[in-house]
């Protein structure tokens, strides 16, 4: 079932998300580093975190959990309410960014650990009916649906010369590069993906969104009644062979629709 | 499982990131006899594990230089050890080509002009890449020899070699043979050099593969980490 008659007043957010170990990663006795979370508010806001822990950063699980988490309590703090402005939505998202690297750098002198041992990229994305924010470091991606059906990129990975280079939350100065974007008009859907899943959902180089990828992943979504069965399916499908033959790497899928309150 | 609206979900066809590697192999005179032979072995042993990789085999590009007597490139397509010329377009052949020249050693040993011609072939290759809009990793070196380089000015390539390490430019591995000049050898990189247990080239190239897969997940500041304890870990960070 599609959502387009759903008018602003009489729908709601619906989430649900799935993150599965690559095949190198247990290769190597190493944990699923992603970590994905994420809330509908009883306001009927969507909040969302997801953290790629680095590759071999020896504690990158627990920073990427400390990080995603920190970020999604500022983000259920932040409260926004249907007076809100673009500008607190930036700012909740910005915060939440900030607190997470709070967070790990709190960690890090706990554990007496070196703070590099945590690195992890952070995605953050505050929906407020139907406007998005979202904010980044590092190179996960996000792609939204806007009102008319059109598929956008509202955030690419951020990388260096090499494929498999980044940017991380626990970097100096990382806040600097920062990025924050607002959805240019009304969404009805989002998707958020660590880059385990970039070469299969995105046409590249240009990062434009792969439509026959996404379409069927919004359509299952705002067609299905049971959330908890369809996170299973999800979650079936990012571990599935079909994906697994296409990436040996951590991946992490979060899918958000606009629907009919009280279910479709 | 009932089939749902996922099972439709369609990828998109976008080329792998490539992995540069040359292979710069010590054919001189003194690898003569059990060294050069090992070698050969490893070598077959290096495209086995290549392909028996899904991921590693459409990322891993090739090329051979050898310095005995000569530098030259030699064709990795065909098996034949036929010279062909040193060029970055044609030089590099993909896993699913990679067929191995059987190798026999003879003259002096070229070791510093080897790496040069070694160092300007990747940034050839890298170039290449960002033309065509391809990403890639951090081209490898591997430094194989018994250590004893003959041609003058050895000394100013090993430092260009370690400072295009430091600009991230390549990770260089140098590996001594039992009995090599590992002081020599350290010159060439700012890690310690790698010695191989006996003759153990079959072992190293499977610890080669492997850690080509490592790097594939690694980012700045990570150590990648290589599977035997038996060498050390490379770090591609700063």
């Amino acid at each position: 079932m599609d959502t387009p008659g759903a008018g602003r007043e009489g729908a709601t957010w619906r989430a649900i998300a799935a993150s599965v170990a690559g095949s190198s990663h247990r290769a190597a006795n190493r944990p699923n580093q992603d970590v994905a979370r994420y809330a509908v508010l009883p306001s009927g806001a969507l909040i969302l975190a997801v953290a790629d822990g680095a590759g071999s950063a020896p504690r990158a699980a627990d920073g990427a959990t400390t990080a995603a988490e920190a970020a999604l309590a500022h983000l259920r703090r932040a409260q926004l309410d249907v007076s809100h402005t673009r500008e607190a939505m930036e700012l909740a998202v910005a915060e939440a960014c900030a607190a997470a690297q709070a967070a790990l750098e709190d960690q890090a002198a706990r554990c007496q650990a070196p703070l590099a041992d945590f690195h992890c990229t952070l995605t953050v994305g505050l929906a407020v009916e139907d406007e998005v924010t979202v904010g980044q470091i590092g190179d996960g991606v996000v792609v939204v649906q806007l009102a008319d059906g059109t598929l956008q990129t509202m955030v690419r990975p951020r990388r260096g010369e090499y494929a498999n280079e980044t940017w991380f939350l626990a970097q100096p100065g990382a806040l600097e590069d920062l990025v924050v974007a607002t959805a240019p008009g009304p969404i009805r859907a989002l998707a958020v993906m660590t880059d385990g899943l970039l070469r299969l959902a995105q046409e590249l180089p240009a990062h434009e969104p792969h439509a026959a990828f996404y379409r069927p992943l919004f359509a299952f979504l705002a067609g299905v009644s049971d959330l908890r069965w369809a996170e299973a399916e999800l979650a079936a499908f990012v571990a599935s062979k079909r994906v697994a033959a296409r990436t040996d790497d951590d991946r992490t899928l979060l899918l958000a629709v606009r629907a009919a309150r009280g279910g479709s | 499982m009932a089939q749902t609206l996922l099972d439709q979900a369609e990828f998109a066809e976008n080329p792998e990131p490539r992995c540069p590697v040359v292979l710069l192999l010590d054919t001189s005179a003194s690898m003569e006899g059990a060294p050069i032979q090992e070698l050969n072995d490893g070598l077959q042993e290096l495209a086995v594990a290549l392909r028996e990789d899904p991921l590693a085999s459409l990322r891993v590009e090739i090329a051979i230089l050898t310095f005995g007597g000569q530098v030259v490139g030699l064709d990795a397509r065909d098996g034949s050890a036929a010279v062909v010329p040193i060029d970055a377009q044609s030089l590099f052949c993909p896993v699913d080509d990679f067929h191995p020249p059987v190798l026999t050693a003879r003259g002096d040993t070229r070791m510093g002009e080897a790496m040069r011609q070694a160092l300007t072939l990747l940034r050839d290759r890298k170039e290449i890449y960002r033309q065509a809009g391809l990403d890639y990793f951090r081209p490898w070196i591997f430094l194989l020899t018994d250590g004893h380089p003959t041609d003058r000015g050895w000394e100013t390539a090993a430092e260009e070699a370690q400072m295009e390490e430091a600009r991230k430019g390549v990770l260089v591995f140098p590996v001594g043979v039992e009995g090599a000049n590992l002081k020599t050898l350290a010159k060439f990189a700012q890690r310690p050099p790698l010695r191989l247990h006996g003759l153990a080239f079959r072992e190293f190239f499977q610890w080669v593969s492997k850690s080509l897969t490592a790097v594939a997940q690694s980012r700045p500041g990570d150590q990648v980490a290589l599977p035997p304890a038996t060498w050390a870990a490379v770090d591609t960070g700063s």
